[in-house]
């Protein structure tokens, strides 16, 4: 191993500024893609509000993008040091795949920098607006391009062809995790981009003077919870079609994921998705409550959420409590205390799990059905929602960002001690799969620290603005 | 997502945001409900469940009583939340962060709570280099595939703990398979041992680790050898060389420390 990462560590070391890159690079792809939308819908409707959510969003993404950029480098300054042997095997195993990588960075990054620098000069007229809309397109284009490259690299890293000697480019790039990777992210990336626009909103309601204002960052977190919620539904779906990939190309990994080392991972993962559908639904309980009239619908929104209530405690049930196949049950504590009692073991089968996930997805979607009718026969009064839906709005990031970060924990504890799965060993002295406990305080410091640097953007880019104002 | 009855409430006063906050009795008649709730379950968790009679089949290990009762009382919480009332948003720009942060810290908290001191762990390897890693010939490769092949799914009991696959705990660990199959039958060699083990698995029944054995059994012993558990009737699905390569991946096998020593 050429060299270690004093204090934590080289596995903590690239494990943070990995992750903390791909929080930022999962918002700037992310949240372009409903910012253009809104800036149609804005032209289209003739609702300033569309316009000033766009904006405010890409300003938002226009300084988080000097962040990726800098946890990118980071990121890179740490592969180079003690995972060199690793980055020079990708490098030259996908070559053309960098230097396209470098190339669209390059192209996006000015994309980026000509679209949020011509929001103004261009909106002077509707043929200017339509351009300004054309490079937003082409801005998500270069970025859905740049996310398919790295997924390219990660999804090698995971499931590479089988005979990894005599594979040509293509069948590296396209490999079997590919299209589920480009599929699971792309959903990953909007969902996490709602999400932290809806957290802006928050932080932005809270911190706001003018009634105005509050009315229209009210708005922004709905509209923000609204595109997280709508994409975190087809979320279970994309991670199947990911399991189910990774399942065909090499069966043990079925074992590994679901009932050994990484089991308790995915308990935890149920219990944080679950928490997103509760405060997601919460979130809806609330907003109801500003639409006049909306409290008649509040008898069924509690039966809703007895359903989700039930249907999270079947999914996050574990079937044992034994954290990996080979493990004992400690002194004093019998076998069958750690096991679901065999009249209630269906409940730790996934036919159980995926009622239960198809139950609170349904019932979510029954909520926002209820909200439409409420909103049909009443007016919606803006701004005025009880403050606890802005710290509603505060907990569904903090755990989509935790849950972010833990399932690309299990995404790269997947490949065991393979840097390569079934190609090239990790040889570091970090081999092994991090344990649930390791893992949850390590995914708890980076959403923490990347709390800090959101809410320092918000700061830099709003509050201080709005002082000088 | 808009609609022609949304209202900015651009002139609302700044207290207005939403209802006004309840007082303390109003909001413990609003919760009451929900915590008595909370109270009976876990009476009935830790009071009546572990006094049930085994044979009813629902007698629950702690670590479940504690999940029931985590469930029941964040349940119950949940529902309190709901009829809790509008509560009074930060004066100064201080609070509104410092409110912010708690919910946020909170919350990651409870992550790490459940994923640190509530989910048993499994235990963590010494960290240290792992040593050159054994070679395989193309043959062994080959049948390391076939092993891991769903459609024979030999993985589904066997684990080779030795080449880091883990699979199903119903069979032997194969970490040692090569090696031991040269002891199991007088006169035979590991290979053909191998290969009758696959084609025809009652023929002679592999003895337990503990049973003190090392030669196959002919009768079955159920206290001495594994059970008649092994699927018969390899020999029609596999193709010969799918076999041949199994047998020598097999019999490469040849002891849990073999690949580099570090295995937990």
């Amino acid at each position: 191993m050429p060299l270690d990462f004093p204090l934590i560590g080289a596995r903590t070391a690239i494990w943070l500024v990995a992750q903390l890159h791909l929080f930022f690079a999962a918002f700037v792809l992310g949240a372009p893609i409903f910012i253009v939308v809104s800036e149609w819908l804005g032209l289209r409707t003739g609702d300033p509000r569309y316009e000033r959510l766009a904006k405010e969003t890409m300003k938002v993404v226009a300084i988080a993008y000097s962040l990726t950029a800098i946890f990118g480098v980071l990121f890179a300054f740490v592969l180079m040091g003690p995972y060199q042997p690793i980055t020079n095997y990708l490098f030259k195993a996908l070559y053309p795949v960098w230097v396209a990588y470098g190339a669209f960075i390059l192209l996006e990054t000015v994309c980026m920098y000509l679209y949020w620098y011509t929001w103004a000069p261009l909106n002077r007229s509707r043929a200017g607006k339509w351009t300004h809309i054309g490079i937003g397109i082409l801005l998500n284009l270069l970025g859905t391009l740049l996310l398919m490259l790295m997924n390219a690299v990660t999804g090698f890293m995971n499931t590479p062809p089988k005979v990894i000697e005599s594979a040509s480019l293509w069948a590296m790039i396209d490999n079997a995790s590919w299209w589920p990777l480009n599929l699971h992210r792309f959903l990953g990336n909007v969902t996490f981009g709602g999400f932290v626009v809806a957290l802006f909103a928050a932080f932005m309601f809270l911190t706001s003077r003018k009634d105005e204002d509050r009315a229209f960052y009210d708005w922004m977190g709905y509209i923000g919870n609204l595109i997280g919620v709508g994409a975190l539904i087809t979320m279970p779906l994309a991670g199947y079609i990911l399991s189910k990939e990774l399942f065909v190309y090499d069966a043990q990994l079925a074992t590994f994921m679901m009932a050994d080392k990484l089991s308790g991972y995915f308990v935890m993962q149920g219990l944080l998705v679950v928490l997103l559908f509760l405060g997601a639904n919460f979130y809806m309980w609330l907003s109801m409550q500003r639409i006049e009239g909306g409290a008649r619908f509040a008898p069924h929104m509690k039966a809703i959420f007895g359903v989700l209530l039930a249907g999270g405690i079947v999914w996050v049930v574990p079937q044992n409590f034994f954290p990996d196949l080979l493990a004992k049950a400690p002194a004093g504590v019998s076998e069958q205390a750690l096991i679901l009692p065999e009249r209630f073991a269906f409940l730790g089968l996934m036919v159980a799990k995926a009622l239960a996930v198809t139950a609170i997805i349904i019932m979510t979607f029954v909520t926002y059905l209820l909200y439409r009718r409420a909103r049909a026969t009443g007016a919606i009064q803006w701004g005025r929602i009880d403050p606890m839906a802005q710290y509603v709005l505060i907990f569904i990031p903090a755990v989509a960002i935790y849950l972010m970060g833990l399932m690309g924990a299990i995404r790269s504890f997947t490949r065991m001690d393979y840097h390569v799965y079934g190609a090239v060993k990790d040889v570091t002295p970090y081999w092994y799969t991090a344990t649930l406990g390791h893992s949850s305080i390590v995914v708890a410091i980076i959403t923490l620290l990347f709390f800090m640097l959101v809410a320092f953007v918000f700061w830099i880019g709003f509050v201080l603005g709005k002082v000088d104002d | 997502m808009t609609d022609a009855a949304d209202i900015p409430s651009g002139a609302s006063p700044r207290d207005e945001t939403a209802a006004p906050v309840p007082t303390w009795r109003e909001r413990w008649r609003r919760v009451r409900g929900p915590a008595i709730f909370a109270a009976a379950a876990l009476l009935v968790i830790w009071g009546g469940l572990p006094w049930l009679p085994a044979a009813w089949g629902v007698r629950f290990g702690a670590p479940y009583l504690t999940f029931f009762s985590l469930a029941a009382v964040g349940a119950a919480c949940f529902f309190m939340l709901l009829d809790w009332g509008p509560i009074r948003q930060p004066r100064s720009a201080l609070a509104t962060f410092a409110s912010i942060l708690l919910v946020y810290v909170v919350t990651v908290g409870g992550m790490v709570a459940f994923g640190y001191w509530y989910y048993p762990q499994f235990e963590t390897p010494v960290a240290r280099t792992t040593g050159p890693v054994a070679q395989e010939n193309v043959s062994e490769q080959r049948g390391k595939e076939v092993f891991l092949t769903p459609q024979f799914a030999c993985f589904a009991c066997h684990t080779i703990e030795s080449h880091g696959i883990r699979g199903g705990q119903r069979g032997p660990d194969l970490s040692g398979a090569g090696k031991a199959a040269e002891a199991r039958k007088p006169g035979v060699s590991a290979e053909d041992y191998l290969r009758e083990s696959i084609v025809d698995p009652w023929a002679c029944f592999a003895p337990l680790p503990g049973s003190g054995l090392v030669e196959c059994q002919a009768a079955v012993d159920p206290a001495k050898t594994y059970p008649r558990l092994m699927p018969p009737g390899a020999k029609e699905r596999m193709t010969a060389q799918e076999l041949g390569d199994l047998i020598a991946f097999l019999k490469s096998l040849q002891g849990a420390d073999e690949r580099d020593g570090t295995r937990n």
